[in-house]
């Protein structure tokens, strides 16, 4: 057997746990071992020393003799772990670390003497029975094997390559099939599950402490998102969310609470607001709040051009902000009176302290806010009306006089051709 | 169209196009440059109306599918600003029509232009004809005696005037707001955005129905006239529907027929290709029209 020294590495391999005693496969060179030749190097079990190529080969290196020996054939395929799966992994060390029971040949033959991840992996086993997979309500608990694959679990750095990330967001799909996110999206290719749902204390967003809860989603997204982040905290939503004050009862005993980053991006979702339907435009997550200056929006030349799907005309955002929404009694408001001719002056260069006199959400029925607008609308649907009303009867009186008309006429003739008939 | 001769039947053929019913010589009722002005209008007038409805009804089924077909709301409103210059381009040619005009006629001439049953310059005599329409309605009198244009063609005219005055000024400023704001505090936009709105609205609405209506489709013109387009009509048709302006028509008759129009004088009868291009056109126009304010319709009644 060729002796192969790797490079040591700093730390212990990562990674997830090893679920106790699910697989029992390769075995050791281990201190105790004493399979004859193979050389054996210098370790002892639960040592961080490099792994060298070990004895346990000589048998589970080999599938054809495994076939011949244990009692069946996926047996055998279990059994079947070639130190080519460990080189370079998480758990890139003696097999007798964890299949400590192992290190002799004939072995024992009590299975229950191989470790169990937690002995290793305690503060992640801790988190993962305060979480919802350790749970049994639903059936049994989603252990460690279940989503790590025990003897090539990558190691902690390695659980960031794409590939990686791919594969462990594979897993999760395997039963959250429906949570796929959209293929192209912003997170789908490179963000895993775990970033937002956490790795081992996984929770429902509506289960007490989840990551996704509305007090926690801003650190939860936050932590890639940091300048969204921050900002969100300090606007009105985010102060809403943050001093607790999340949710007001509204008319009709409908629950209004202020919204957290998934309530306008979605959670699986996560449409770029950019790329928002045509047909909803880009304020529809806020109307559904507020509905009133949606309503008002929708009736100015802004809200009509988004409607139909212009993105150069603004939306709710293009004025308020996206992440720096206050009202506009506030001074840092992108809506404040000192700060509204700039807002402005994203689109209209030219906007001047006389240009933002305009009430973009001026409305035609509210006399008290927008005299104006009110009176402006009045007269002219009055004009309308008045006009199509005169014209209209115009019309339809014409249509009868032609109707009645020439019954009259009809009649007048049929009587002088009976009484001319009558003559004769 | 010519008329068909012949088939027999309860209801007798006559020509789709109202101004070429009855029987008479044809004289001519509009010149070539009347026909382009109002073909100007009526391009533009439609161009506006389909461009800006899906914008004033943003929230209807129809809306999006409408801009969709404009080729996105950024290129309807470009569409929509080079009709509102169009527009503009013929109201000013047709002022300086007018001055021109006024200028060369005779003296004579000149008072009969400008005031009376010849003149398109409202009169206190229409309302005379308004109140006799109303009493001819109810069967207490004769039609009206209509002049060159009747009181319902002038109101017409004149809103051609006024509506351009307004949606135009209107649109100027929703379309320069930067430049105006200059002059005018921001919520003058507020209103500006109102007005143009329900005030094409109403021009659309009066155009789509009541002079649909008026010109087109009562009884005694339908389903369609094509003066405005072809300029000729027959002395019947002038006689029933302008007769204050018969005496004009008699002193012309003897004059020798005209290819090239002169008011009132005798003209040859369209011809075949003419009248079915312009019974075409016609047609494409009311349909276009009876569409677009069914669309509004829908939206109102829904």
């Amino acid at each position: 057997m060729i002796l192969r020294w790797r490079r040591p590495r700093i730390g212990r391999g990562a990674g997830p746990l090893l679920l106790c005693a699910v697989l029992v496969a390769g075995g050791a060179g281990a201190t105790s071992a004493q399979v004859t030749g193979g050389a054996q190097a210098p370790v002892e079990v639960g040592t961080r020393a490099p792994r060298p190529a070990s004895s346990c080969q000589l048998c589970h290196g080999e599938l054809e003799f495994l076939r011949q020996h244990a009692s069946s054939l996926e047996r055998a395929e279990e059994l079947n772990i070639s130190d080519r799966a460990l080189r370079g992994s998480g758990h890139d060390f003696p097999c007798t670390r964890c299949h400590a029971g192992f290190g002799t040949f004939p072995h024992a033959t009590a299975a229950t003497e191989t470790r169990t991840c937690a002995s290793c992996h305690a503060d992640v086993t801790a988190r993962w029975q305060a979480g919802a997979h350790a749970q049994v309500e639903r059936g049994k608990p989603v252990g460690c094997s279940d989503c790590h694959d025990v003897h090539t679990v990558p190691t902690r750095s390695g659980f960031r390559a794409a590939s990686a990330v791919q594969t462990m967001n594979r897993r999760c799909l395997e039963c959250h099939e429906t949570r796929r996110l959209p293929a192209g999206g912003p997170h789908a290719s490179d963000v895993p599950c775990a970033a937002c749902h956490g790795a081992h204390d996984i929770r429902a967003h509506d289960q007490a402490g989840s990551r996704l809860s509305p007090a926690d989603q801003g650190k939860t997204c936050g932590a890639c998102h940091q300048e969204v982040a921050a900002s969100w905290s300090r606007d009105a939503h985010g102060r809403a969310v943050l001093t607790g004050d999340v949710a007001r009862e509204v008319s009709g005993g409908a629950v209004e609470r202020p919204p957290t980053c998934t309530t306008c991006h979605g959670g699986h979702a996560l449409v770029r607001p950019e790329e928002a339907a045509a047909d909803s435009g880009p304020g529809a997550a806020c109307i559904g709040c507020h509905a009133k200056y949606g309503d008002t929006f929708a009736d100015s030349y802004h809200g009509q051009a988004t409607r139909l799907g212009s993105r150069r005309a603004a939306g709710c955002a293009g004025c308020h902000t996206a992440h720096n929404i206050l009202p506009a009694d506030s001074a840092r408001s992108s809506v404040s009176s000192a700060n509204l001719v700039t807002t402005c002056r994203q689109c209209h260069k030219e906007a001047t302290a006389s240009f933002v006199a305009f009430q973009p959400h001026a409305d035609v029925h509210d006399r008290a806010k927008s005299p104006l607008s009110y009176w402006t609308y009045k007269f002219m649907t009055f004009l309308l009306a008045g006009t199509m009303i005169v014209f209209g009867v115009h019309t339809v009186l014409w249509l009868a006089r032609l109707g009645i008309g020439r019954i009259v006429e009809a009649r007048k003739a049929a009587r002088a051709a009976g009484s001319h008939g009558g003559d004769a | 169209m010519s008329t068909t001769p012949g088939r027999a039947g309860r209801v007798p053929e006559v020509p789709m196009d109202a101004a070429q019913r009855g029987v008479g010589p044809f004289v001519w009722r509009f010149n070539l440059y009347h026909r382009i002005t109002h073909a100007a209008l009526m391009l533009c007038f439609f161009t506006l109306v389909a461009t800006g409805l899906p914008l004033l009804f943003s929230r209807a089924f129809w809306a999006p599918t409408l801009i969709h077909l404009l080729g996105g709301v950024h290129r309807a409103g470009l569409i929509h600003r080079a009709a509102g210059g169009a527009t503009f381009g013929y109201l000013f040619a047709h002022l300086a029509y007018v001055v021109v005009a006024i200028a060369r006629a005779q003296p004579g001439e000149r008072k009969r232009m400008l005031w009376g049953r010849e003149s398109i310059v409202p009169h206190p005599n229409d309302f005379v004809h308004f109140a006799q329409q109303f009493r001819w309605y109810l069967g207490l009198g004769p039609r009206p005696n209509f002049g060159r244009y009747s009181y319902m063609e002038k109101f017409d005219y004149v809103a051609e005037f006024w509506g351009t005055a307004v949606i135009g000024t209107s649109g100027l400023l929703l379309w320069f707001p930067e430049f105006f704001a200059r002059f005018l505090p921001g919520w003058a936009f507020n209103m500006a955005t109102i007005i143009h709105g329900i005030e094409a609205l109403l021009a659309a609405a009066f155009i789509f129905t009541i002079h649909f209506f008026n010109v087109h489709l009562r009884p005694e013109k339908f389903p369609l006239d094509a003066v405005m387009f072809t300029g000729r009509a027959t002395r019947h048709y002038m006689e029933e529907e302008h007769p204050a302006v018969g005496d004009r028509i008699e002193e012309k008759a003897e004059l020798p027929e005209s290819a090239t129009p002169v008011l009132d004088a005798p003209a040859p009868a369209p011809g075949r290709t003419q009248s079915l291009i312009a019974a075409t056109l016609g047609f494409i126009a009311l349909a276009i029209g009876l569409v677009l304010i069914g669309m509004v319709l829908w939206v109102a009644l829904s």
